[in-house]
């Protein structure tokens, strides 16, 4: 707990995952508030799901192959931290439309470049610890996220609630958030996720 | 949904290809996991207008879910090493299907919640009994493909979820919407008896 690897790991889950489950489980409401009936939306909704299954599958590549190419550990799942931390800020171009295909095109990279950053927030506690801690390393990153997740949902919930009268721009602040808290997120694991005088000391791996 | 019925009973024969029957199994109840979760989230802009839920209502209700599901995830590996993947993997889908399928018997807020409590504390068992079930059936190098199939089964089934929960509920209401998804994990599940 008191290393800055072990915080870097808690954040690459915790500034991420409420964003992807504010798309799982608000997107449907989300497009009704944006004036967009379901009926009609049912052709765009699926597709920021597949861009995650997509993604996951081509960070998993990727990384594998920096690697092969040469690349240190660490540089391989930072470069795809800094692709999903990045990628991610693309939902706040959404306050400007209400047209769903833009919508859904933007949600999708969104969830592809989630799919990136979680896929590398899911490895680096087998990167980093030993597997003694590597359970108990996971299972803190995983009570982050469901703790981040239950806060951010209270705040989607209260947020657009207040900004009702703002119509189609009611969920405006929620999604200008949620692309910007995991841009934040990449920059913090960047900054504690780093060979330290602990990694010296053998505490934790050299990525 | 291929579901393996003899082979994954006839674990006494060899079969080279058995594991990813199982790494198919893992993936489909995923899959399931995933439209029963998704369909209150589907649903939920008709259900507010319904019961006359507020954005804050409907937060709480899927704070419900994540509540358990939350405490389920960590609870539910302990367990798992207890009861062993198969009667566990079987008893997690059970749980969750027939909560999906009661919840189409909900009234209010208070159902609501409840039915997605239980449900988050029944869908959350998947991933340690998952996890636990590749590490037992693949050898080492396959296990990150195998994770990452059954893992992505969380994405087709919530792709799929709309088709099938949307198209219910415009025809018969929402209520059918949530029996008749739910009750796709007893197909899933009679593979493997």
């Amino acid at each position: 707990m008191k290393l800055p690897q072990t915080w870097g790991t808690i954040i690459a889950k915790t500034f991420t995952d409420p964003v992807f489950f504010f798309i799982t489980e608000w997107f449907p409401i989300y497009l009704v508030a944006k004036g967009i009936e379901l009926k009609s939306g049912l052709i765009a909704i699926w597709i920021p799901f597949l861009a995650a299954d997509l993604g996951s599958f081509a960070a998993g590549v990727v990384s594998g192959l920096l690697i092969k190419r040469g690349w240190p550990l660490g540089a391989a799942r930072k470069a795809l931290i800094i692709f999903g931390g990045i990628g991610m800020t693309m939902l706040i171009p959404t306050i400007f439309t209400t047209n769903l295909y833009l919508i859904a095109l933007l949600f999708a990279l969104a969830t592809f470049c989630y799919a990136s950053f979680t896929t590398m927030a899911n490895v680096l506690p087998s990167d980093l610890y030993n597997s003694e801690s590597v359970a108990s390393v996971s299972g803190l990153s995983g009570t982050g996220a469901g703790i981040g997740t239950i806060v951010a949902f209270k705040l989607i919930g209260y947020f657009s609630d207040v900004r009702q009268a703002s119509g189609t721009h009611s969920f405006d602040p929620i999604v200008i958030l949620a692309g910007l808290v995991p841009f934040v997120g990449m920059i913090l694991v960047l900054l504690l996720v780093r060979n330290t005088a602990a990694t010296d000391q053998g505490l934790v791996r050299r990525i | 949904m291929a579901t393996p019925g003899p082979h994954a009973s006839s674990k006494v024969r060899p079969i080279p290809s058995l594991r990813w029957w199982i790494g198919g199994l893992l993936f489909a109840s995923t899959v399931i996991n995933y439209i029963d979760r998704q369909t209150l989230s589907l649903l939920a802009p008709y259900l507010k207008l319904e019961y006359r839920w507020t954005n804050t209502d409907y937060a709480n209700i899927a704070i419900a879910f994540r509540v358990a599901y939350s405490i389920g995830q960590t609870a539910f590996g302990k367990l798992m090493d207890r009861i062993g993947t198969r009667r566990g993997l079987t008893l997690t889908v059970i749980w969750y299907s027939t909560i999906s399928m009661l919840t189409s018997l909900a009234n209010g807020f208070y159902s609501f919640s409840t039915f997605r409590f239980l449900l988050g504390a029944g869908e959350s068992a998947n991933w340690p009994a998952a996890t636990k079930a590749v590490s037992e059936w693949f050898p080492k190098r396959e296990r990150a493909l195998a994770t990452a199939l059954f893992d992505s089964g969380s994405s087709i089934g919530g792709a799929v979820a709309p088709f099938i929960v949307l198209w219910i509920y415009f025809r018969w209401g929402w209520r059918p919407a949530f029996m008749i998804p739910g009750t796709l994990g007893f197909f899933c599940d009679g593979g493997t008896c």
